[in-house]
C-alpha cells in the first residue's frame, strides 16, 4: 500500500466518517417512511431511495393542515449507500487485518456489501407484473399495472393479430406519431395521466372531445385530474389518451381511449376503418405476452368461519407451454409460490366476488443474493458476537 | 468469592421471607374456579363457540364481549341490578362475566338495563344529555336516544378511519359495541354447534335444531338423533333453566352437553377448560405485581442494605419471570401458534424478554440494576399488553399472508427480541444517567459494568435485530418476491439495526464514552417504540395492523421523556453528583 | 491498485447499465387473436354508426334508385332522383338502445329547426307500421322555412333487427322530398333484416315475442320449491347446484344482467352479514347495524321479505348495481339477486318487480 494512497483512503476509511454515514442513512429512512402517506410506496422508492439527490419537504413530518412550505436538499439512497460502501471498502483496504479474530467483522461487512449489491441489482432489473385470471379462463400475458402502452391491433390475418404498442411515455410527449409498423399516423391530441370521466356536456368546452367511438356511444368526455396517490386503496391513476387518426395526412376522426375502458367487464375497444380495413385501438396497462399460458381452473377465498378474515387464499392453475412441453397443474397459496423459468408466481391478490385470481410474477436475476448476503453475515455474527460474549465470560469468571 | 464476605448490611432471612410471601402471592392466583352460585357456571363457561373465526370457551367469550363494552371483564350485580360504576349501590358484588353474557341472553329486558356501556367522551355524552358524572350507561339509555346516535352512527360510517377526529372514533367504538350487543342477544344466531363429521361447518343453534328432521318423509316429531341436534335441545334447556332459575336443571344440561361433546369427540375441550382456567389466574395481573416490588426492592437496594435486598429483587425477579412465561407459554399451547401474532402478543413477549435479558444481568452483576431494568420494563410492557386487550380478544386469527408458524416462529420471535433487547439497553442508560447525575450512589466500579452492560446489550440487540430483519426479508421474498419494499414497518426494522450499529461503531472509534453510551441507548428506545408503534399510527403500508387511539398522546410522553433524560445525560461531568467518573486510587489493583 | 481499477471498472459498467435501461420505444409483435366479432356497435357524432357483423337489411330497390355502398360508418346510400347533388336515403343501423323514437324524433327535428316534441305530440309526426313483420316507426317532419334557406323536410324509419335498430333517412328540400312519401312508403314495406350469425349468447327468446311465460321449478332439498313466471328477455340458463337454484339472463340492446336464485338453510347469519358481503361484492364499505342500509319491506308469497338496491360509486360510468330481495321462508331463507349495469338495471327494474312479484312456493313441509 502506496503511502499518498494511504493518506488519500485514510480519511474516507474513518469509524467517524461511518457513523455519520449511519447517521445520514437513518434521517434518510425516516423521511422515506413520512413521505409514503402522501406519495405512495413506489413513488417514495424512486424519489428516495432509488436515487441520488432528493429534496425533503418538511411538510412530511407535520399535519397536513399546517401547509409548510420549504424543503431539505438531501443525498439519495444511491449515494449514501455507495459511500457506505466505499467507507467499508476503504477500511478493509487501509485498516484491517485477517486475523482470527477479525473474521466475523469482515464477514459481516462482506454480508452487508452483498445486502447493497443486491438492493441495486433488484432496482435496475427486477420486473414485477400482474396476471390476473377469471375463473376458468387461460391466460398468457401479464400487465404492468404502473404504467399503459396504446394497441393498435390488426386482425386482418386469421392466425394472429399484430399488435402495435406505443408505451405511455411517447403519448405523454404528445403530438404527431408516425411509424412505418402503424397502419396510420396517430396525433395525440391530448394526455391525461389521470382523467375523471364525465357526461358529454358536463365537459368544459375547451376540452378535447372524441368524434368517434366509444366515448360518443356512452356520451363521456375526459378531464385531467391530479396523479393519485396509490395510498388509499382502490386509488390508482385512470390516464386517457386523446387520439386523431390520419390517413395520409387527412384526419379519420378523434377516439377517446381510455384506461377504463380495457378494465370494465367486457372491455371496449375503438374500431378505426383506414383504407377499407378495420383496425382496433385501446388503451390498456403494458402487456407482456409469454410463451406459455395460465388457466385458472379454482380459485378458492377461505374465510375463518362467521368472519370476513381470509384465511387463506389458493389459485389452482393449469401450466401449459407447449414450447417447453410443460402440461401441468399447480396450486399457488400464500407463502407458496410457483416458480418456472426464471419468473415467480405469488398469490397476490383476487377480483372482488371471488371470480378471479391476480397473480404478482416476478423475475429478479439478483434474488440470490440477499440470501447469500444474509447467511454470510449470520456466520459472521455469530462468530464474533460469540468470541465478545465467551471472552467477556471468562473475564467475569476470572475475577 | 470476596463479595460475599464484604460486610452489606446481613440480615440473610430478608430475602427468604420475601420470597415465601411472593410464592403464596402467585399461588393463590392459581386456586381452582369456584362458580360462587348453585349454577355450574365453570362447566358451562368451557362450553365451546366460534367468535371471530377463532373457537373458544363460552367463558373467554363472555369476558372479551363486556371487555370491549365496559372495560372490564367484571361487573358489580345484584338482585336484578348490575353496573359497571365503581361508585356503586350497596349489595352489589363483583361478578364474572359469564353471569352477565346470560343475563343478557336469557332476561333481555332486564339486562338492557344494566349500566355497563363506556362512554368517555364529553361530546357524545353531552348528546346523550348526561350532566352527571357518569361513565356507564345501559343499552336502554342508548335505545331512548336512537335516533340522536343513530344519525352519527350513520355519519361516521361515511367516514374513512384515517380521517376520523377522536369523537368520531368513539362514535364508531359505541356503534361497534351496540352492534356487538344485538349479537350477543341473538342467541340462536351463535356458531355454538360444533360440527360431528370433522368439518368446519358449526351450526347455529338455528340450523342445528332442524338438523335432526328427515327430509324424505317430512317427520318432525323424531328427530334423527344427530349430535347437532341433540347437542342443541341440551344447550337451549340450559339458557331456558337459567331463565327459570332452575339450578338444577341447568347443571344437567350443561353435564349433558359437556357428555356429549366428549363422546362426539370433540377435541379441544380440554383446551377450553385451561383456557377458561387461564382466563381466571390472569397471571399477566400477578406478574405487574411481581415486578412493582421487585422494582421497590432493586431501589432500595441502591440506598442501603444492598445485599439482601438485590438477592431479593432477584429471587422475586425469577418469580414473576416464571409467571410471565407461564402466561407465555399458555397462551402459546392455546393458540397453537408461536408467541407473537399481533400487537398484543408482542407487548407480553418483549416485556418477556427484557425480563429474562435483565435477570441474567442481574445474576451477572447482583447490583440490583439488572432487576430494575427488568422490573421497569416488565411492567411497562404487561401495562400496554393491557391497554391494548380492551378491543377484544387478544387470541385473534391469523390474516392469510401471516398463516405461517415457520415465520412466525422465526422472524417474528427474533425481530421482538430485538426490540427486547434495544429496549433494555435504553432503560439500563436511563438508569445510568438518572442514577448517576441526581443521585450519589453510582461509583465508579459500578458505572464501568453499568457502560459494560449497555455495551453488552446493545451488541446482543443488533444481532437480533440485523437477523430478525433479514428473516423478514426473506419472508418476504418468499411471501411476494420482494425482498425488501420500504414500507414503514421494515424501515422500522432497519432503523434499529441501523442506530444499534450507529452505537457500536460510536463506541468502537472511541468517539463517544459513557455519558455518550448512555444517551444513546436512551435514543434507541425512542426509535424502538416508532418502529413498533409509530409505523402502525402511520396506517400506511402492509404491517398496519394495529391502530390505537390514545396511544399517539402517550407516544408523544414518551418521547419527550427520553429526549429530557438525554438532555440531562449530557450535562457536563461535574455536574454528575455520582463519582461515576472518578477514578479511585488503589492500593493493589486486581484486574 | 489492482483491486481499486477494477472497482472502477465494475463501477462504469453499472452505471452503464442503469442509464440504459429505461427507455421507451414502440413495438410490434404478434398475439393470439382476440375476439372483436361481437363488439356492440359504436356510434359517431352525426347518427353514423357503424355495422355490427352478419345482420343485414335487404330491399327491393324501386326502379331508378341506385345504391351506393356505405363508407365508414353507414351501411348503404340509395341515390333516389338525378339531381345534383342527388336526394339521398340514407340507410344506418345504430344500437338498439338509441332506436328509442322520442329522442331521435326530437333530433331530427333539431336538425330542420323545429322545437322539440312532448311524448303526448309524438302522434303527430310518427306512426307505427309494420314491416316484414317487425314493429317499425316511420316519421315525417316539416321544418319551417328561414331567411336563408327553403323549408326542410324528413322522411324517416326505424327499424328494429336483432343486434341494431336500423334507420332509413331522407333529408332535403321540402319541395324535392315530398314527392317520395308514397314511393318511400312502398319501399320500406321490401325492407326485410335477415339475421346474419348470432353469437349463441343473444339467441333463445329474442326480442320481439310476447312474453315468454317461462315457468320454473327449483329443486330444493328441503320439499318447497319456488316458481315464478319469466319476464320478456330473460332467460334461464341451463344448471343449477345445491345452493344456486337458478341462473337467468336478461338481455337487450347489448346489455345484459345476470338474475340468481339461491337459498341457504337457516336465516345464514343473519340479514347483517348478508347486506355486507353484497355490499362487498360492488366494492361498498360495510355498515354495522342493518339500521343504515336502506330497505324496504314488501310480501312475496305472502313472507315477509327484503329490498335493497345497491349501486357501486354513482358517479363513475358503467357502474354495476344490485337488487336483492331476501325471503325468510321456515326452513330457508332465498334471495333473488340481480347484478348488472346501473342504467339497464334501472331500465329493467320493472320486470325485476314483476319477476318478484311472480314468485310463488310449493311443496315443502307444513312448518314447526
Amino acid at each position: 500500500m502506496t503511502d499518498p494512497f494511504r493518506k488519500i483512503l485514510k480519511p474516507i476509511a474513518s469509524v467517524r466518517l461511518t457513523v455519520w454515514l449511519l447517521a445520514l442513512s437513518i434521517f434518510l429512512v425516516f423521511a422515506g417512511t413520512w413521505a409514503q402517506i402522501d406519495m405512495g410506496i413506489w413513488s417514495t422508492l424512486k424519489t428516495y431511495f432509488r436515487s441520488f439527490f432528493v429534496m425533503i419537504p418538511l411538510q412530511i413530518f407535520l399535519p397536513r393542515d399546517w401547509n409548510v412550505p420549504g424543503a431539505i436538499p438531501y443525498p439519495g439512497g444511491f449515494v449514501i449507500g455507495g459511500l457506505l460502501m466505499v467507507n467499508l471498502l476503504a477500511a478493509h483496504a487501509t485498516r484491517f487485518k485477517f486475523s482470527k479474530a477479525r473474521t466475523g467483522i469482515l464477514l459481516i461487512h462482506l454480508g452487508l456489501i452483498l445486502l447493497l449489491l443486491g438492493e441495486v441489482t433488484t432496482a435496475m432489473l427486477a420486473n414485477e407484473a400482474n396476471m390476473t385470471i377469471d375463473e376458468g379462463q387461460t391466460v398468457n400475458f401479464t400487465e404492468d399495472i404502473r404504467t399503459v402502452e396504446l394497441a393498435v391491433i390488426d386482425p386482418s390475418d386469421p392466425e394472429s393479430d399484430r399488435v402495435v404498442v406505443i408505451p405511455a411515455r411517447i403519448l405523454e410527449k404528445g403530438g404527431l406519431i408516425q411509424d412505418r409498423r402503424l397502419p396510420f399516423e396517430i396525433q395525440v391530441e391530448a394526455y391525461y395521466k389521470n382523467a375523471h370521466l364525465l357526461d358529454r356536456k358536463n365537459v368544459p368546452s375547451n376540452v378535447v372531445m372524441a368524434d368517434r367511438g366509444t366515448a360518443v356511444q356512452f356520451a363521456v368526455g375526459a378531464v385531467s385530474r391530479p396523479e393519485a396517490s396509490g395510498v388509499k386503496q382502490n386509488q390508482s391513476n385512470m390516464p386517457v389518451a386523446m387520439v386523431s387518426v390520419l390517413d395520409r395526412g387527412q384526419k379519420v376522426g378523434t377516439w377517446m381511449t381510455a384506461l377504463y375502458f380495457s378494465l370494465i367487464d367486457q372491455p371496449e375497444f375503438e374500431r378505426v376503418e383506414v383504407g377499407g380495413e378495420t383496425y382496433w385501438m385501446t388503451l390498456r396497462h403494458k402487456r407482456n405476452y409469454k410463451s406459455y399460458a395460465m388457466k385458472l381452473i379454482d380459485f378458492r377465498h377461505d374465510r375463518y368461519i362467521g368472519t370476513n378474515t381470509p384465511k387463506n387464499y389458493s389459485s389452482q392453475i393449469q401450466l401449459v407451454d407447449p414450447a417447453h412441453n410443460e402440461n401441468r397443474e399447480a396450486l399457488i397459496y400464500m407463502n407458496n409460490p410457483l416458480r418456472y423459468r426464471g419468473e415467480t408466481f405469488y398469490q397476490a391478490s383476487f377480483k372482488s366476488g371471488d371470480t378471479g385470481t391476480i397473480l404478482q410474477v416476478v423475475r429478479n436475476p439478483g434474488w440470490l443474493l440477499p440470501y447469500i448476503a444474509c447467511t454470510v453475515g449470520a456466520i459472521g455474527m455469530l462468530l464474533h458476537f460469540g468470541l465478545s460474549l465467551s471472552k467477556f465470560l471468562k473475564k467475569r469468571t476470572a475475577r | 468469592m470476596t463479595e460475599a464476605t464484604k460486610p452489606s448490611g446481613g440480615k440473610p432471612w430478608l430475602p427468604i421471607v420475601i420470597l415465601v410471601l411472593g410464592i403464596l402471592y402467585l399461588g393463590s392466583a392459581f386456586r381452582p374456579q369456584s362458580n360462587g352460585t348453585e349454577f355450574d357456571l365453570v362447566g358451562f363457561g368451557r362450553l365451546p363457540v366460534i367468535d371471530q373465526g377463532r373457537v373458544k370457551p363460552l367463558d373467554t367469550y363472555a369476558r372479551t364481549s363486556l371487555m370491549v363494552l365496559s372495560n372490564k371483564q367484571t361487573l358489580f350485580m345484584g338482585e336484578g341490578v348490575a353496573t359497571s360504576e365503581r361508585k356503586h349501590p350497596e349489595g352489589l358484588e363483583k361478578t364474572a362475566a359469564i353471569n352477565w353474557l346470560l343475563d343478557v341472553v336469557t332476561r333481555p329486558e332486564q339486562a338492557r338495563q344494566y349500566t355497563m356501556m363506556r362512554v368517555d367522551h364529553p361530546d357524545i355524552l353531552g348528546l346523550l344529555g348526561v350532566q352527571e358524572e357518569r361513565q356507564y350507561f345501559s343499552i336502554a339509555e342508548m335505545v331512548e336516544n336512537a335516533e340522536v346516535l343513530g344519525a352519527q352512527f350513520d355519519m361516521v360510517q361515511q367516514t374513512a378511519t384515517s380521517e376520523m377526529t377522536g369523537y368520531q372514533r368513539q362514535v364508531l367504538k359505541l356503534s361497534n359495541g351496540f352492534s356487538l350487543y344485538v349479537s350477543l342477544e341473538g342467541l340462536m344466531g351463535w356458531l355454538v354447534v360444533p360440527p360431528s363429521d370433522g368439518s368446519e361447518n358449526w351450526l347455529t343453534l338455528q340450523a342445528a335444531s332442524h338438523a335432526g328432521h328427515d327430509h324424505a318423509s317430512g317427520d318432525h316429531t323424531t328427530p334423527a338423533g344427530t349430535f347437532e341436534y341433540d347437542y342443541q335441545v341440551a344447550l337451549r334447556s340450559a339458557f331456558d333453566a337459567y331463565a327459570l332459575n332452575d339450578p338444577t336443571r341447568f347443571n344437567a344440561a350443561v353435564a349433558s352437553c359437556t357428555s356429549l361433546l366428549e363422546t362426539t369427540g370433540y377435541p379441544t375441550l380440554g383446551k377450553h377448560s385451561f383456557e377458561s382456567y387461564f382466563n381466571h389466574v390472569a397471571p399477566f395481573v400477578r406478574t405487574m405485581a411481581l415486578y412493582v416490588l421487585v422494582f421497590v426492592l432493586a431501589a432500595f437496594s441502591w440506598l442501603g442494605m444492598s445485599r439482601p435486598l438485590a438477592r431479593a429483587a432477584l429471587w422475586v425477579l425469577i418469580l414473576a419471570v416464571i409467571m410471565h412465561t407461564f402466561g407465555l407459554t399458555a397462551r402459546t399451547w392455546v393458540q397453537g401458534r408461536p408467541p407473537v401474532t399481533n400487537l398484543y402478543s408482542s407487548a407480553i413477549f418483549v416485556g418477556w424478554g427484557a425480563s429474562l435479558l435483565g435477570m441474567f444481568l442481574e445474576r451477572m452483576f447482583r447490583s440490583g440494576i439488572g432487576a430494575a431494568t427488568a422490573a421497569s420494563m416488565g411492567f411497562l410492557t404487561l401495562l400496554v399488553a393491557h391497554h391494548l386487550s380492551l378491543s377484544g380478544d387478544t387470541m385473534t386469527m391469523m390474516q392469510a399472508v401471516l398463516d405461517t408458524n415457520f415465520w412466525l416462529a422465526t422472524h417474528v420471535t427474533v425481530i421482538t427480541l430485538g426490540y427486547s433487547a434495544t429496549y433494555l439497553a435504553g432503560f439500563l442508560g436511563i438508569i445510568f444517567i438518572l442514577r448517576g447525575v441526581l443521585t450519589k450512589s453510582v461509583s465508579f466500579d459500578e458505572g464501568k459494568n453499568l457502560s459494560r452492560m449497555i455495551y453488552g446489550i446493545v451488541a446482543f440487540a443488533t444481532l437480533f435485530s440485523f437477523v430478525g430483519t433479514i428473516l423478514g426479508g426473506i419472508w418476504a421474498d418468499q411471501s411476494w418476491g420482494r425482498f425488501w419494499g420500504w414500507d414503514p414497518k421494515e424501515n422500522g426494522a432497519l432503523l434499529i439495526v441501523l442506530w444499534n450499529a450507529l452505537v457500536l461503531h460510536a463506541r468502537w472509534g472511541g468517539l463517544v464514552r459513557q455519558r455518550g453510551i448512555a444517551s444513546l441507548a436512551v435514543a434507541g428506545n425512542i426509535i424502538t417504540s416508532w418502529s413498533w408503534f409509530g409505523t402502525n399510527m402511520l396506517g400506511v403500508g402492509l404491517h398496519a395492523y394495529g391502530f390505537i387511539d390514545s396511544a399517539v398522546f402517550w407516544m408523544a410522553v414518551f418521547v419527550t421523556s427520553q429526549l429530557a433524560i438525554i438532555g440531562i445525560g449530557s450535562l457536563p461531568m461535574r455536574f454528575w453528583r455520582s463519582p461515576v467518573f472518578e477514578k479511585p486510587r488503589r492500593e493493589a489493583t486486581t484486574v | 491498485m489492482q483491486s481499486s481499477r477494477r472497482c472502477f471498472q465494475l463501477g462504469a459498467a453499472l452505471a452503464l447499465v442503469f442509464f440504459s435501461c429505461g427507455r421507451a420505444e414502440i413495438e410490434e409483435y404478434h398475439a393470439p387473436k382476440t375476439d372483436f366479432s361481437s363488439k356492440p356497435v359504436n356510434i359517431g357524432q352525426n347518427g353514423h354508426s357503424h355495422p355490427v357483423a352478419a345482420e343485414e337489411p335487404k330491399w327491393d330497390l324501386p326502379e331508378g334508385w341506385t345504391a351506393h355502398p356505405g363508407s365508414g360508418l353507414r351501411f348503404a346510400t340509395l341515390h333516389i332522383d338525378d339531381g345534383t347533388p342527388p336526394l339521398e336515403l340514407r340507410v344506418t343501423p345504430l344500437a338498439l338502445s338509441a332506436g328509442d323514437p322520442l329522442s331521435n324524433v326530437n333530433r331530427w327535428a333539431s336538425q330542420i329547426g323545429l322545437p322539440p316534441y312532448q311524448p303526448s305530440q309524438l302522434g303527430s309526426v310518427l306512426r307505427d307500421v309494420n314491416i316484414q313483420g317487425r314493429a317499425a316507426k316511420v316519421a315525417k317532419l316539416v321544418g319551417p322555412p328561414s331567411e336563408a334557406d327553403p323549408a326542410q323536410q324528413i322522411l324517416a324509419a326505424i327499424i328494429p333487427g336483432e343486434r341494431s335498430a336500423w334507420f332509413f333517412m331522407i333529408m332535403g328540400e321540402e319541395e324535392r322530398v315530398s314527392p317520395f312519401e308514397g314511393r318511400f312508403d312502398s319501399f320500406l314495406q321490401t325492407v326485410s333484416i335477415s339475421n346474419g350469425e348470432v353469437p349463441a349468447s343473444a339467441e333463445s327468446g329474442g326480442g320481439s315475442e310476447p312474453a315468454s311465460a317461462g315457468q320454473s321449478v327449483a329443486p330444493g332439498s328441503s320439499g318447497e320449491t319456488m316458481t315464478w313466471q319469466l319476464p320478456e328477455n330473460w332467460v334461464e340458463q341451463p344448471g343449477a347446484s345445491a345452493m344456486r337454484v337458478a341462473t337467468i339472463v336478461a338481455e337487450l340492446g347489448g346489455e345484459s344482467a345476470e338474475i340468481t336464485v339461491t337459498k341457504f338453510p337457516g336465516n345464514v347469519g343473519g340479514l347483517l352479514p348478508n347486506i355486507n358481503r353484497w355490499r362487498g361484492q360492488l366494492g361498498l364499505p360495510a355498515v354495522s347495524s342493518v339500521a343504515a342500509q336502506p330497505l324496504e319491506e314488501l310480501r312475496v308469497a305472502a313472507t315477509p321479505a327484503k329490498f335493497l338496491d345497491l349501486v357501486a360509486d354513482p358517479n363513475s360510468v358503467g357502474g354495476k348495481r344490485m337488487y336483492v330481495v331476501s325471503v325468510a321462508r321456515r326452513e330457508m331463507t332465498w334471495f333473488l339477486k340481480m347484478t348488472g349495469p346501473a342504467g339497464f338495471l334501472e331500465t329493467q327494474r320493472p320486470a325485476y318487480d314483476a319477476f318478484v312479484a311472480s314468485v310463488g312456493f310449493t311443496g315443502g313441509s307444513s312448518g314447526d
